[in-house]
């Protein structure tokens, strides 16, 4: 297993280039619309389960509303296109922002708060995003949603087939990916770890903890954001019954399935917690009973999730070590 | 002047006074250490200089300048630097992250010069540079918190019981690395149980009890003083 592991550690780099170029391939291998929209569906969730992770898994912050900043970057999206008729380019611009502004109203009075208190917090802000999208009926015409968004385009060009729609998703999804490889592996993503570690000793080192967790919950509630506008366009017709707690604690589940803290264990866990279901479609009504039951085995096995407590970089660091040591040896 | 001067420091926990009217100084060169029983005080006046916990009255000087009302960011930027009581050392990070993250307000190039003092005090460190520092053992996580505070560049060398669920061999150690460290060239201000091991590196002494200075003196005569015998030494 060590091995393996190590093996992997090395060759992150490689594996990430083969990863990409796969998915960019997949739609001109198999075609089948089915397959294509569920691969699409995965990586918004993985898109989704990595916004959770930075703010979760690296910043240590649980959120449980995560599904409703979701909602604002989809209905801001979807009212933007609709009514004003933007483009999707400038309505992801605006999902985001509207994002972002939302949580920094929330963050600010909060964020001076520790541990379980901003979990109870963003389980109550998604309750009120909820009841402003069933009773705002000016706004967000409540319970009929809000029909015809138009598909996916980009400065006027449109974009609505399946594979289309597929390369859009997948764009933004290495996109997401990268911007927050590069926050937690800067500078400021030591800090943003040292605050989960310990932020008593991390303020003493003089990081502005405060600060850092106001920006990682505006980050992640934009990419979160963004993950909306598009699945506004995608699926054409939103209500609020999609961004209700439920499934704020479904993308939670993914991100610690995967193992909190792991950029390739978010992105391995919302996988399988996506397609695994699709696969077992057979079972019918025992489909969410296998769903919970991988569930809660893995967690009894790897209470970690798949890749929690696996840095892969101080993996590599103790093989270039090992190697270094081996080499000084030798001569 | 001294290099770090308290004022009537008063800090409260809501109501509860933690310190009332704290005055005392650490001059530059000197070790100076804090003892008292546990909820004396200790770690909140360490705190408080820190700006880890807000001034409630009194002033804190740093060369005779107020820095009371500063951001603890400042305050480690100027050399006021903390290694908190416990050992906090972030368990998920390597040794050197560790490190690095002392010297989060420094410069990289700086980082790099002053790692390789800090690799010189603590070879163990060296070795163990890519070893998760929760896997270290005890001694080693104290050797990784005082070499993380350095990183800072401090001044003013803030330690918080360096010396906490150790055993005596090891705490014999650390302290004379604290020693070496005070020739280098860095003021110490030290908190201690350990009365007895921490008088005998320190030049002075104040004895805190509920939240007052009810003793002081140079650490030799504090070794001979009755009270302190009886209360903290156990004699």
């Amino acid at each position: 297993m060590n091995k393996f592991l190590e093996t992997v550690a090395c060759n992150m780099g490689k594996i990430a280039v083969a990863l990409v170029a796969a998915l960019i391939l997949f739609p001109w291998v198999f075609s089948s619309s089915y397959i294509l929209r569920i691969v699409t569906v995965c990586m918004m969730y993985v898109m989704i389960a990595l916004s959770i992770n930075l703010l979760t898994g690296f910043l240590g912050m649980m959120t449980l509303g995560q599904a409703a900043f979701w909602g604002i970057g989809a209905y801001t999206a979807a009212i933007l296109s609709t009514r004003l008729g933007l483009g999707m380019g400038l309505c992801m611009l605006a999902s985001a922002l509207a994002a972002g502004v939302l949580s920094l109203l929330v963050a600010l009075p909060t964020m001076r708060l520790k541990g379980y208190f901003l979990t109870v917090v963003t389980l109550g802000f998604g309750e009120i995003v909820r009841l402003i999208e069933m009773n705002w009926m000016d706004l967000t015409r409540g319970p009929l949603g809000i029909a015809g968004i138009p598909s996916p385009n980009f400065f006027g060009i449109d974009l609505s087939s399946n594979r289309q729609i597929y390369y859009v998703m997948l764009v933004l999804v290495i996109l997401s990916a990268l911007l927050i490889f590069s926050v937690v592996h800067s500078r400021v993503g030591l800090a943003i770890m040292s605050i989960r570690d310990d932020d008593l000793a991390a303020a003493a080192m003089g990081v502005n903890v405060v600060k850092y967790k106001i920006m990682v919950f505006i980050l992640s509630t934009m990419i979160v954001g963004v993950a909306g506008a598009f699945y506004a366009h995608y699926i054409n017709f939103i209500d609020p019954s999609g961004f209700t707690t439920a499934a704020s604690t479904d993308m939670l589940v993914m991100a610690i399935f995967g193992g909190l803290g792991s950029i390739p264990g978010t992105i391995l866990g919302a996988s399988i917690l996506i397609i695994l279901p699709e696969t077992i479609r057979a079972l019918a009504e025992y489909r969410n009973l296998v769903y919970g039951l991988i569930i809660v085995i893995l967690m009894m096995v790897k209470p970690d999730g798949i890749l929690g407590n696996v840095n892969f970089q101080y993996i590599r660091q103790r093989v270039q070590q090992r190697k270094e040591q081996k080499g000084g040896g030798a001569q | 002047m001294a290099l770090l001067q308290l004022e009537q420091v008063v800090s409260n926990y809501g109501s509860i006074n933690a310190l009332r009217d704290i005055s005392f100084e650490v001059n530059e060169g000197e070790i100076v250490t804090l003892i008292g029983a546990n909820g004396a005080g200790k770690t909140t006046t360490m705190h408080t200089i820190a700006g880890l916990k807000e001034l409630n009255g009194g002033k804190i000087l740093l060369n005779g300048q107020d820095i009371s009302r500063w951001e603890t960011q400042a305050r480690v930027k100027n050399g006021i630097v903390l290694s908190p009581e416990g050992r906090q050392v972030f368990p998920d990070f390597s040794v050197l992250d560790n490190l690095m993250m002392g010297g989060y307000l420094q410069t990289n190039e700086t980082n790099q010069q002053t790692l390789e003092t800090v690799y010189e005090l603590f070879p163990r460190l060296k070795e163990r540079a890519a070893q998760a520092a929760g896997t270290l053992s005890g001694g080693e996580q104290q050797m990784l918190a005082v070499g993380r505070a350095l990183m800072g560049k401090p001044r003013l060398l803030m330690l918080d019981e360096p010396s906490m669920g150790l055993a005596p061999l090891i705490v014999k150690e650390i302290f004379a690395l604290i020693q070496r460290i005070r020739d280098l060239g860095t003021t110490v201000l030290l908190v201690e149980q350990n009365a007895r091991v921490a008088l005998r590196i320190s030049d002075r002494a104040y004895v805190l009890e509920t939240g007052r200075i009810v003793l002081s003196g140079t650490a030799a005569e504090l070794l001979v003083s009755e009270d302190v015998q009886k209360a903290y030494l156990g004699m």
